[in-house]
Order: structure tokens, then C-alpha cells, then sequence
């Protein structure tokens, strides 16, 4: 009993504890929050932000950023509803296509980032740009309807009674996990958001590595797009912007460092829980989408407060200047 | 004679595991030029930063003008009147000169409100006007030559009131036209009545601009003397005055074949025609002053920097070095000076520290098995003596001692064939020391040669087999361990 407590007490982190203790509230002020449905629901919502955060843990772990990915995912499914409407193209074949141009954008990220030694703010904020304004020019700025059903299964399929995406989300989640964990490349990946310096020395191919990862996020949002593309049944330039915000919201606050070297997938899945149980609870109690952006960006500053414990040094100075 | 501007009585100061500063005595007249010495380690760094508030002292006090005061921070000692210029300097580069001399200090106008640039244009250029230079105080700082900033520091140092300036080796980077404008612009200094501490490691400068020196040695002081009435020699036995113990555990080899060979190597602005030979069976010292071009030879070895000319052969066959990765295929290791910046990863645990640098060795199956990766660590930590709660603890909570071994163990468990070892124990207590010798001296008995930079004389002297010296980027001088003395290595290294 006292082991089984040892191993749950590490599990109770700040994050864990806010969505368990969210769940009660929510589930106090709506009725309708604290049911089996609802539950599906949630875990709809929050399946296209965990591959997209996905993604961007890795980058994160880097000690980078990917602020492209809300615009990619954008252009993913616009070429995706296009080659399919337009061109004809089976879905599959233009899911695929749509997920090749998300990673292709991750890679022009991550070659600008590397070997021309920008901070990676200044290539994925500018593909950003490139990013929405293609899909806005692909789309004639319209809203692109009337897919094949087939999509539709991805979202709103069920396997033994669970949601589809939740299949989909495990499997992935999964598969990072290992990699982050037990592979030479995964090490790799902390090594260099550790001490790039020294990672280099140790004869690790940085560069190579850190294209390499940028290329993922870039093909995670790609996956994230087409999800979300099957969820809302439409095409739209701009419907998933934001979601670099949500889901850098959902790393940090799931706990993986800024600074690069320390987090994972594991604290990721936390952070996008606590993200989407706030998004859907807010949303039962009839709170605004606009009002549910002031939270997220509140609950990410104290998160990333709490971790960096950058408040104590401020206490420590007020206190000074008190005495 | 004249009221001392600084006294420094019985000041201490240690840190976890080391003294420091012993008890040591110094003071400073006004219009002088005292010289500090000393090896490196010896207390000169440890002295300054006390006079310059970045430690308190733990013993001793400090008089200004027979005044005891406390200097408690940076800022206390610049408004006692205490400047110093540190090698790395202290400017904002994209700012401009007037604006960096009088950075926090700006003259204003309009009741406050706004710059005035004019005041503070004027100001600057009164100020390197009389120190002797003709400085635009509007060029920004980084077009400025190192010379030139070092001058805008002083400049700076005289706006606040200065009346103590410290230079700490002002004259490592300078070509010898510029340290004679340094030299003058000190005289002029000197006329104001400035007292000056010059800490240098090129000993024949004292004599050219010094009026006293005092030496330090392991934190204690060993002699204060008016410069008219020593001797270079003399200087140099007061330094590095010291028994050898029994650190240098070394089991002498007979000489294998080449290991490494090196061949008129040079790098534009750092090496010049640099040569060098190193057996199996061998260890082999690399000597010099900081900034006498040991860590960028060992740099290119290593393929950290690229080499403009030279042959590199390794074990017989040229050696195409072009990035530490192709490095390491070859069977090099490089344990660098700084292990902080470029050898641990510090929030990474133990066992991911060792096993980084040998991760294709030990899993050339894309798959670390988590068994496997334990077993290996413990190998290394149980090899190496580490001291650790477990594999999995984060490397920055271990003692210095113990990550030095972690940063050895990364590169032991590569199975490398040649160590490159850059200042090997440094800032590590003794007995973590004498663990490190050893393994160095086992590594040799089986056949895997070492170069081993250090700027300890007798770590030096006790481990090598041979040893060669560096000045300037060159190769000046090259001794079997027989032949080597302290006196002769130093002479060879400062040029006496």
C-alpha cells in the first residue's frame, strides 16, 4: 500500500491536480458536465490539440518554438478539401498529400533554423505567414464543404464504444513515449535542449537532429489538420489559428521546460487534459470563447511561473524593499 | 611616504572544499602601479573580486584612505572609487562610446526630462582626451578595436571618480605596439594620482610599468618587493616555490609507436605552425599561459574548429577531422576545460551523461534497452569511484569531483584510443585529483596515450612524460620529464 502511494504521489503534479480539481468544480456549477457523453466530447476536442502539441513538445524540448503550426494545420486541410473536391483525389491519397505539405513547411522551418543559425521566433512566425496566405489564396478565401463521408469516420468513428480519435492519440502517444525514452535519437533530443554546446562535442549530429524535429511538428500539425478537417466537415484558412497558442499552452503548462532538456509527451497529454477540460467545462457553464482565452493565457503564465519559480526572486526583492 | 589609498588586512576567503585566500596582507599607495602575481589558482582573481564587491570577505577587513569599509556589491565598490577592468569587458557593444562612459550617469536637460547628447558628447571626449586618445564618442563600441575599449573602459572608470583602477591582464590580448599606449595612458594615471593594481602573467611587463610587486602562492602571500630591487628568477621561484607530493602516481611506460603526429597545423589568429608527436605509452604535457593557444590546438584536434593549414595522422593514417562526431569515429575523446558549457548535461541524469557519447557503440540498434543502459552506467560509476545517490540523479547535484568523473566516464565508455584532456582537475578537491592521476596512468599502462593541457606546474611536472610549451600560438619549447623544471617551463612560457 505504502509503495502504490510512493509511485500515485509523483503522478500528483500541479497540472494533474488543477484538471482533477477543475473536474469537480465543472461538475458542481453544469449538470451536464459530468457525463459519459460529455466525457466522449472532451476527448474529441482534445485529440487534434495532443497531436499537434505533440509536435511541438519536441521542438520545445529543443528549447525552440513552432509558432507555424495553427497556420499549417490550416494548410493541410485546404489542400486536402481541394484535391479532393476540386482534383478528385481520394481522401486518403489527400490526407496524404495535405500531411507531406505540413512536414515540408516543418522542414523549411527547421533547414532556416539550423543551418542558418536563426532563432527558430523568425522562420516559423514568417511560415506562419506563408502558411495562411497560401491556403487563404488555395481556398479563394472560402469556406470549402461537402467531403466524402469516409473523412468523418476519423473523428466521429467509434471502436468498442470509444471515440476513433482516442485510438489514434494512444497509438501516437505511445510510439513518442518509446522514442523520447529508449532511443538513441530520443536521448539525443534532451542532450541538445540540455547543452547544444555540448551535445555537439559529443558527437551528436545537431543540426541534422533539430531539422529532423522541426520536419515532425511540422508533420504532426499536418496530421492535427486533417483530424480537425474531419471533425468540423469544412474548410477554412483560418479556422485553426490559435492553435499555436493552445497547444505551446498545453506543453508548458503540462510542465515540459522552456529552457529545453526536461518535459515529454507523458507531461504533454496533462497539459492538453487540463487545456481541454477548461475549454469544454467554461464553455458548459456558458462562459465566452473570448473570455476562455483570457484564462488559458492567465492559467500559462502561473503555470510557467510556478515551474521556473521566478516568482520567488520577485517576492525575495519586494521583501527587500519593504524592510 | 605617502597615506595608502587601499589597505587589504589579514583578508580570507574560502569556498567549499578550498582555501582561497589565506591571511593575505596588501595595500596600495596613490600614484602607483602594484603588480600582483602568481600561478594560476594562487588567489589573484580571489583578492580582486573581493576588492570589487562581487564576494564578501570571510576574514580580514579592508581600509580606504585608513577608513574601514564594507564593499557589500559592485555597485558599493564603484562608489568607493574602485574600477575594474576585466578582460572581458564590461561595454555595450551596440551602443556608443559616450553613451557607454556614461551609462546610468547621463546628463540631462529640460528639468530632467530629456538626454542631453551634446553634454554627454563633450564629457566623454574631456575624459579620452585626457587619458592621451582621440576616440569619436559617438563610433559605436564594437566598431572599436580591443585597445580602444580597453580605453573606453578607463574613460568610464574616471567618469565615476575612480580612484583605484584594477587591470586584470590588460595586456593578453594586445599586440606590443598597443600595450605601449596602454603602458602610457597608465602613466598618465599615474599622474593623477591613481593608484593602479596591474595583474599580469607576462613577467618581463613588470619591470617596464610596475613600482612594487607582491606575489601569491595557494592563497598565501609570499612577498611584497619594490620592483628596482628584484629579479626575474627570483620572481619566478617566489611563484611556483612548491614540494611535490606524492599526486602524481605514474608508472612509467616504454614508448610505443606514433599515436598521433601533427604537422605544421595553423589556424588564423590562433595557431602558428604547430607540431607535435604523442607515442603510446605516453602522456604528453601541454604547457603554456591561459590564451597561449593549448585549448584552440586541442580544439582542432578534436574538429571543434577548422584548421587553414597543417596534416593531422592518427595511429599511422591521415586523419580527415572535420567535426567532433568524425572525430570520435576516429577513436578521439575530448575532455574540455570547461565542463559546464561543454561537457555535462546538467539536468540530464547520470546514466544518460555516460552513456551520450558512446550511445552507437552500446545500441547500434536504434533501441536503448533500459537494462542495458543501467549496466553500463554502473559499469563507469563503479570504474570511476562516482560518488551518486543513483543513475538517475540529475548531474547538477553532484560535486564538482564527481561530475569531472561523470565527463571522463562519457568518454571511457567510447573506447576511445587517444584521451585529449584540457585541465583535467581543475577546481577539484585533492582527493578526486589523485582518482583522476591514476586512471590516467592506468589508461596509459593499456596502451591509450593522453594529451593533457593544465596550467598546474606540478601536475605538469608529475604526470608527463613529455612536455611541450606553448607561447603565442606557437610551440616554443619541448622537454622530457627529466629535464623539465618548473623555472625552465615558466621562462620558456613567458618568453624570459
Amino acid at each position: 500500500m505504502a509503495r502504490l502511494v510512493s509511485r500515485i504521489t509523483p503522478l500528483l503534479s500541479g497540472p494533474v491536480v488543477i484538471t482533477l480539481v477543475m473536474i469537480a468544480l465543472f461538475s458542481l456549477l453544469s449538470e451536464g458536465f459530468f457525463s459519459p457523453s460529455n466525457a466522449v466530447n472532451i476527448i474529441r476536442q482534445a485529440s487534434v490539440l495532443a497531436l499537434v502539441s505533440f509536435g511541438q513538445t519536441f521542438v520545445i524540448l529543443l528549447a525552440g518554438i513552432d509558432l507555424s503550426v495553427g497556420a499549417v494545420m490550416g494548410l493541410t486541410s485546404c489542400v486536402t478539401a481541394q484535391l479532393m473536391l476540386a482534383g478528385h483525389v481520394h481522401p486518403a491519397v489527400a490526407a496524404l498529400f495535405g500531411i507531406a505539405t505540413a512536414a515540408v513547411c516543418g522542414l523549411l522551418n527547421g533547414m532556416v533554423h539550423s543551418f542558418l543559425g536563426l532563432n527558430p521566433f523568425v522562420p516559423t512566425f514568417g511560415m506562419w505567414g506563408m502558411a495562411l496566405g497560401a491556403a487563404l489564396i488555395i481556398t479563394e478565401e472560402r469556406v470549402i464543404t461537402g467531403f466524402p463521408s469516409s473523412l468523418r469516420f476519423l473523428h466521429d468513428g467509434e471502436f468498442l464504444g470509444l471515440p476513433a480519435p482516442l485510438f489514434l492519440v494512444a497509438a501516437v502517444f505511445l510510439l513518442l513515449h518509446l522514442f523520447l525514452r529508449a532511443t538513441p535519437a530520443g536521448v539525443a533530443t534532451y542532450a541538445i535542449g540540455g547543452n547544444e554546446a555540448a551535445a555537439r562535442l559529443s558527437g551528436i549530429r545537431v543540426r541534422l537532429h533539430k531539422t529532423a524535429i522541426y520536419a515532425f511538428s511540422g508533420f504532426m500539425a499536418g496530421i492535427a489538420g486533417i483530424l480537425f478537417l474531419a471533425r468540423s466537415n469544412a474548410a477554412q484558412a483560418i479556422d485553426t489559428i490559435g492553435y499555436e497558442f493552445d497547444s505551446i499552452a498545453a506543453v508548458v503548462v503540462g510542465g515540459t521546460s522552456l529552457m529545453g532538456g526536461k518535459g515529454g509527451v507523458a507531461q504533454t497529454l496533462v497539459g492538453v487534459a487540463l487545456i481541454a477540460t477548461l475549454r469544454n467545462g467554461l464553455n458548459m457553464v456558458g462562459v465566452n470563447l473570448y473570455l476562455q482565452l483570457v484564462f488559458i493565457g492567465l492559467g500559462l503564465i502561473l503555470a510557467y511561473v510556478s515551474e521556473s519559480r521566478s516568482l520567488l526572486p520577485f517576492l525575495r526583492l519586494r521583501r527587500a524593499k519593504e524592510a | 611616504m605617502a597615506e595608502p589609498l587601499l589597505k587589504m588586512e589579514g583578508v580570507s576567503k574560502s569556498f567549499p572544499g578550498v582555501t582561497a585566500l589565506s591571511r593575505v596582507d596588501f595595500d596600495l599607495l596613490p600614484g602607483e602601479v602594484h603588480v600582483l602575481i602568481g600561478e594560476n589558482g594562487a588567489g589573484k582573481s580571489t583578492l580582486i573580486k573581493m576588492l570589487s564587491g562581487v564576494y564578501p570577505c570571510d576574514e580580514g577587513r579592508i581600509l580606504l584612505d585608513g577608513r574601514q569599509v564594507a564593499i557589500g556589491s559592485v555597485r558599493a565598490a564603484q562608489e568607493l572609487g574602485v574600477a575594474t577592468i576585466y578582460q572581458e569587458m564590461n561595454l555595450i557593444p551596440e551602443l556608443t562610446v559616450a553613451q557607454n562612459i556614461l551609462l546610468g550617469r547621463e546628463p540631462r536637460k529640460a528639468r530632467g526630462l530629456l538626454l542631453d547628447a551634446g553634454a554627454a558628447r563633450r564629457q566623454s571626449a574631456e575624459l579620452l582626451a585626457s587619458l592621451g586618445q582621440h576616440i569619436d564618442p559617438d563610433a559605436q563600441v564594437k566598431a572599436l578595436s580591443v585597445p580602444q575599449q580597453q580605453m573606453v573602459e578607463v574613460a568610464k572608470a574616471l567618469s565615476m571618480a575612480a580612484r583605484i583602477v584594477v587591470f586584470d591582464e590588460p595586456t593578453d590580448t594586445l599586440a606590443e605596439k598597443e600595450t605601449e599606449a596602454l603602458f602610457r595612458m597608465i602613466r598618465l594615471l599615474k599622474a593623477k594620482g591613481i593608484g593602479i593594481i596591474y595583474i599580469s602573467h607576462r613577467l618581463e611587463e613588470i619591470q617596464k610599468i610596475g613600482d612594487r610587486v607582491t606575489v601569491l602562492r595557494d592563497g598565501h602571500l609570499i612577498g611584497t618587493l619594490p620592483v628596482a630591487e628584484v629579479r626575474l628568477d627570483e620572481l619566478i621561484r617566489m611563484m611556483v616555490g612548491r614540494e611535490i607530493t606524492d599526486q602524481f602516481p605514474r608508472h612509467r611506460q616504454p614508448r610505443g609507436e606514433v599515436a598521433l603526429e601533427v604537422k605544421h597545423l595553423s589556424v588564423r589568429g590562433a595557431l602558428h605552425d604547430v607540431s607535435l608527436t604523442v607515442h603510446r605509452g605516453e602522456i604528453v604535457g601541454l604547457s603554456g599561459l591561459v590564451g597561449s593557444g593549448r585549448t584552440a590546438l586541442a580544439r582542432v584536434l578534436f574538429g571543434v574548429d577548422r584548421r587553414d593549414a597543417g596534416e593531422i595522422r592518427l595511429f599511422g593514417t591521415p586523419a580527415a577531422i572535420d567535426s567532433p562526431l568524425a572525430a570520435s569515429k576516429l577513436g578521439l575523446a575530448f575532455l574540455t576545460e570547461d565542463r559546464k558549457a561543454l561537457g555535462l548535461f546538467q539536468i540530464l541524469p547520470v546514466s544518460d551523461n555516460i552513456i551520450l557519447a558512446a550511445i552507437q557503440r552500446l545500441f547500434p540498434h536504434l533501441w536503448i534497452d533500459a537494462r542495458g543502459e543501467r549496466a553500463a552506467a554502473q559499469e563507469y560509476v563503479a570504474r570511476l569511484r562516482i560518488q551518486t545517490p543513483s543513475l538517475s540523479q540529475l548531474v547538477q547535484f553532484l560535486s564538482g569531483g564527481n561530475q569531472q568523473k561523470v565527463v571522463l566516464a562519457k568518454w571511457l565508455a567510447t573506447h576511445a584510443k587517444l584521451f585529449i584532456l584540457d585541465e583535467p582537475t581543475r577546481g577539484i578537491d585533492v582527493g578526486a585529483k589523485l582518482e583522476i592521476h591514476r586512471l590516467m596512468d592506468e589508461l596509459v599502462a593499456q596502451g591509450t596515450p593522453i594529451v593533457m593541457i593544465s596550467s598546474e606546474m606540478p601536475e605538469i611536472l608529475g604526470m608527463s612524460d613529455r612536455i611541450y610549451v606553448m607561447r603565442e600560438g606557437r610551440m616554443v619549447g619541448e622537454f622530457a620529464h627529466h629535464e623539465a623544471s618548473q623555472e625552465r617551463i615558466l621562462t620558456c612560457a613567458v618568453g624570459g
